[in-house]
This record gives C-alpha cells, structure tokens and sequence, in this order.
C-alpha cells in the first residue's frame, strides 16, 4: 500500500513538470479558456461530492449490523440515488454547459486569421478587413480585447490547432476550413501547439503566441505590411540567401525571394522562435537550421545543406535575424 | 583385436587431430609461398568451391538486367588503369609480377566466356576471397558494374585496336597517367566533352569549385564512384584544384545551353511544383548572377537522369531513413515519370 502511494507520489512529480505559464489550459488569457476552466472546476468540485458521498454510503452499508438492511429498501436507495438524482445532476450539467458551446459572436468587420497546417509549421495569413491580407508564418499575434476568428486548414496531413489559454482545440483538416472564434482578455507571451500526431516532428510542431493591446498590434501590422529594413552589413547576407537558391522555397516581400514552399521569412528576426516554436531565436540556432533543418527537426521538409560554406550560413543568419 | 567406440575415446581422438594440426600450423611448416603454387587438387578444389559460390549468389542476389552496353568507354577506362595490370587487355600482356601471384588472374578473352552475365556481375561486385580478386570499390553503384560486366562480355573478341579507341590515352599503361590530365582525357575526353559519351558529364565549362569539390567527395568516399574514387583519391588537394581549373575554362556546358519544348518539364525547371513542395531547378542551377550550384544546363540527359535516380534511392526505404542534403530531398520530390523529361529538358535534347 505505501509502495503505492510513493509510486502515486513520483508520478504526481512529472506531472508538476506539464506546469507553466506559456503553455496552460490554467493560464488563460481568452475568453473561452477563461469559460471551460470555470466548467472545468465546477465539475471536479461536483465530482468529488459525489464521490465522497457514494464512498460514505458504501462504509454506511458494509458497517450496518446483519438483518438491518432489506431487499426492498436496498433497491428504493438504487432508484433513488442511482436513477434519478443522476438524471437530475446530469440535466443540470446540460443545462449549465450549454450556453459554453455557443460560438462568440463575429461581425463582418473583425479581424480573420487564415492558418494552414504543414509538415511541420504554421502559414499564417491576416486578413483586416477593408485591406490586404499580410502572409507570417508560424507566430501569431491577436489584439486584447478584439473579436478574432481563426480559419483553420491543413495543406497536407491532419494537423489540430491549440493555444491552451486562449480556447479549445479545433482540428485543421486538408481540404476544409474550421472556424475558431477567440477573444483575448489580456496581454502578455504564449504558446500554441499542433495537437494531432502529423508525422515525425510533430512534438515540434509549436509556435508563440503574442496577445497585445490594440494599439500596439495595429502598429506591428502596420510594420508586418511593409518590407523589412535588413541592415545595410547584412548585404553579403542577401547576396548569399540568393546565390544559395532560397527563394526557390522562401519568400521575403521587397526582394525577388517569392518562393511559396516554405515559410514566409520577410520578418522572420522579429519573430520569438525559430524552427515553429522550435528554439528562441538567435544567430547561432539559424546558423544550425539553415546548414541542416532536418538534424534539428526530424522529417523537415528543409533539405541539410552540407555543401554550404560556413561563411554563407553565417552570412544569411545574419541578414535573417536584421530583418525586424 | 576390438577397439570400442566410446563417447571419451571419441572426443579425445578429435582433440589429438584438432592439436596436432595446430602444432603444424604453429610450426610454420606449411608453405604460404606463391611461388610454389597449388597441389592440383588444391587447385582444382578451390575453384571447384568458388564456381559453386559464385553460382549458386549470383542466382539469388544480383539484377535480372546485369549488364549495360551503353557506356562501354568508363568502363574501359577503369578497365585499362586498374585491371589490365592483373589480366592484360587485348594487345597488352598482364605485368609478369601480377601474374607470379596464386593463383594467376585468368585472361579474361578466354575465362570471361565461362561465366554468365550476373555470374560476372556477382564476381567484380563482391571479388573473390583467397585469389586477389577486389570487391567493387564503390557502395551502390550497380550501373557501373554493369557496364564492366558489357566492357567484360567484350574481350574475348576486342581487337587492340578497338581496345585502345575505347580505354583512350588510359591504354597506354596500367594506371601510370591517374592523376594526370590524361588519364581524365581518357574518358572525358580533352576536350572536356566527355568523348560523346551519355554516362559521361561533360566538365568543359562547369563551376571550377564544383568540379574540385566533387574530386574531393570522390577523394573521401562522400560521392560513391569505384571509376572516380580510383582517379580522384591519387591526387593532393592542389592536383585537383588545378584540374578542376582546367576543365572549367573549355568551353561546354553553360547557361542557355538547355531547353526543349517539353512544356511539362520546362514547368518543373523554371517554376517547380509548389503543391509537392518541389522548387525550381532554375532558384539554384542559373548562372544570372552569382549561384553555388553546378551548371546543369547542356549536360548529358542520362547522366542527369541517373543522378536523380541515384539520389532517390531504393522505393521500399522510407525518406526519414534516407539522405536528407539537398538534391536528394529534392530528387525524390520530382514525380517518377517527370525525371526522363526534366533530365532531356536540362540537356537540351
């Protein structure tokens, strides 16, 4: 029994690891979160009244002197407590949870998200109404406060969408668009994650989330629209991102780079991760991604680039990371 | 007088056989010597167990298609510098040293008869243990060793004069020009171009730093080519650079050179597919302006076809288990029955 209860103990331990303020259907900063924690938590208190309560009949029963219990009480207790005081709880439930599964409201004039599933990234494509759209890839930033619907697809496998904070999972599937309607309450840095296995880097399959107040995202969109500025030291960086064939897959909008395969990377030194949430960026991780994106993700569709002379990665790592 | 078989007698007579061999063998009585040859029996037992070997593998474990007559002068050229010193070649006796050894390699013009196709293949793929005969020298390349097994199936009626068109300026003795600019002419020709032949790139005109950079992966064993590793692996880092030089100043391939009016494979070449996530050969194989990336158009179709082919390796292997550089990533991307097509399209033909 005490061996139990340790094992019981050790396994609780890992799970503490799942804790964190990033990555939490307990840290929420939306308003569905905010309704399926509340749900969740009146249904656990439930849970364990009801529970303690059947562990209480059950001492009562086995501690009951022989002859004080009969057939026909005994079975008026079962068609009591176990017919119809569950077809009441349960219709309450019902009840109680049903206004949680209705949509929030969206008007024509908020703002959409088109997100497409990859192996093993996220294209992301704002879409403001009364403007054109503008094409990120794997972050996605939401304004406090506003209305935003997510219209999720997937462009290859099966791929599920989750920002634990924010609201539930939705499944992104290829040939069908799902819709995801969110409300973020408050700001701050999170993480969403791919839910669905997808293949072999799909545990790598994650990317960050950035909640802002309104102002602050009309400003980063506004930035998002226009070319980035890469730094003028960065030119041998350009030249090298060209003769090193990577627009063949990447697009950066100012350039000739138009490439559609892959991640979009005008802004890509102002994005939080590398990789789909794969590493916090920095010059040494695209160096290392760029010379051989399947050694850091497994079943990337990157190809390695051994050929490549050391120079010329540093090279594009640097003029990647100028560009803000 | 009766001896009874017992389990002890039994073990211990084969315990006194099993010592007295090894003292014998310890003693250093037995003759290793090539000089003194074999026993006739010996002889005739060895090749009696190693007829059967080859039969009996080569049935189970080598192509239905063993050979291939489409590029007779590689072969010839591999031939002349690294096997005519053991089996002479029409109009050249083999190295008298090389035939002092035991056994003796055959001459080819009579033994190759005895052997079948896949027989033959079996034979320079794997080489045969205890005779001197090497293994192939380079790690899945069944197409070279099929154009050994054509060059081969040839000898018994090769003239010396044919064999010397074929093995080029590599005729001329067993391996004394590798490394020089001749023994490449052999079969790239001197003029670069390859000598006509479809299983031989064309270096006239490509990227110097290709050129050295693919010596080099032959050098290494990175780029897997019995033909090339032989030349490329004699040659200090300097040899190459300069050869490389050489090559690419001759005027061949170069951009422009391609094209066709394959309206399929000028999609794939110019634009890629982007719905199978395959770029275009044009974003990285384009001389306008500054590209690392060899120069592809106007090369031999067959020799590109079989690179593409080479890189996308074996069907029954999943790609998370396979090369993940560049052109392989991309080679398996291109659809089957687009490579022919793109491949013709590049070389312009």
């Amino acid at each position: 029994m005490r061996g139990v209860k340790a094992s019981c103990g050790v396994a609780a331990l890992f799970v503490l690891g799942g804790c964190n303020r990033h990555q939490s259907a307990l840290t929420v900063f939306g308003e569905e979160a905010a309704t399926v924690r509340h749900l969740t938590i009146v249904m656990l208190v439930g849970a364990i009244v009801i529970a303690a309560g059947v562990a209480a009949l059950m001492i009562t029963a086995v501690r009951a002197p022989e002859g004080r219990l009969t057939l026909s009480s005994g079975m008026r207790l079962i068609g009591w407590v176990g017919g119809v005081v569950p077809v009441v709880v349960l219709l309450g439930l019902l009840l109680y949870s049903l206004p949680a599964m209705r949509p929030l409201p969206v008007a024509q004039g908020d703002l959409r998200i088109a997100v497409e599933g990859e192996q093993f990234w996220w294209r992301v494509q704002y879409q403001p109404p009364g403007a054109a759209p503008v094409v990120t890839a794997n972050e996605i930033r939401v304004p406090v406060g506003r209305t935003v619907q997510f219209d999720l697809t997937a462009g290859d496998v099966i791929h599920s969408f989750w920002i634990p904070g924010l609201a539930g999972k939705m499944d992104m599937i290829p040939g069908r668009t799902n819709r995801l309607i969110v409300r973020a309450s408050r700001p701050g840095t999170f993480r969403g994650v791919c839910t669905e296995f997808c293949g072999l880097s799909h545990a790598l399959m994650a990317f960050d989330v950035v909640a802002m107040e309104p102002a602050a995202f009309d400003a980063w969109l506004a930035n998002e629209r226009r070319p980035a500025a890469p730094a003028a030291a960065t030119a041998a960086g350009a030249r090298a991102f060209a003769a090193n064939g990577c627009a063949g897959c990447h697009a950066i909008a100012g350039t000739d780079a138009a490439g559609q395969i892959g991640p979009d990377l005008t802004h890509v030194g102002s994005r939080t991760s590398l990789g789909a949430g794969n590493q916090p960026m920095s010059r040494a991780a695209l160096v290392r991604f760029i010379e051989d994106a399947p050694a850091v993700k497994p079943g990337a569709r990157m190809p390695a680039y051994p050929q490549m002379s050391r120079q010329d990665a540093q090279a594009i790592a640097a003029y990647l990371e100028s560009m803000k | 007088m009766t001896i009874r078989l017992t389990w002890k007698r039994v073990i211990v007579t084969l315990l006194g056989i099993f010592a007295l061999g090894m003292a014998y063998a310890w003693s250093g009585l037995f003759n290793v010597a090539a000089s003194s040859g074999h026993w006739a029996i010996t002889d005739w037992f060895l090749h009696w167990v190693m007829r059967n070997s080859v039969q009996t593998r080569a049935a189970f474990s080598t192509p239905k298609e063993a050979k291939d007559d489409s590029g007779l002068v590689s072969a010839a050229g591999y031939y002349a510098s690294s096997c005519a010193s053991c089996h002479g070649a029409p109009g050249v006796r083999p190295l008298p040293l090389m035939q002092k050894a035991t056994p003796p390699a055959p001459d080819l013009s009579k033994n190759a008869k005895e052997w079948t196709d896949r027989q033959l293949f079996w034979i320079l793929e794997h080489g045969v243990k205890f005779s001197g005969m090497p293994a192939w020298a380079a790690k899945d390349r069944p197409d070279e060793v099929k154009r050994m097994v054509a060059f081969v199936r040839l000898l018994p009626t090769m003239t010396p004069e044919q064999y010397r068109v074929l093995a080029g300026s590599n005729a001329q003795g067993f391996g004394a020009a590798n490394g020089r600019f001749d023994s490449c002419a052999g079969c790239h020709g001197s003029d670069g171009l390859g000598r006509g032949q479809k299983d031989i790139p064309i270096l006239a005109g490509q990227d110097p730093a290709y050129l050295a950079a693919a010596l080099e992966a032959y050098a290494t064993g990175k780029r897997q080519s019995a033909v090339m590793s032989n030349a490329a692996a004699q040659l200090t880092p300097e040899e190459r650079i300069a050869l490389a030089r050489r090559f690419a100043a001759m005027p061949g391939i170069a951009p422009g050179r391609g094209g066709n009016s394959d309206v399929a494979a000028r999609r794939i070449v110019e634009r890629g597919l982007p719905d199978k996530q395959l770029p275009a050969c044009r974003s990285c194989h384009d001389a306008a302006g500054d590209k690392r990336f060899p120069v592809i158009d106007g090369q031999r179709a067959v020799y590109i076809a079989e690179r593409l082919r080479h890189w996308r390796g074996e069907k029954e292997v999943v790609d998370a288990r396979k090369d993940q550089a560049t052109m392989p990533v991309i080679a398996r991307r291109i659809p089957e029955d687009m490579i022919e097509p793109v491949a013709r399209y590049l070389a312009g033909e």
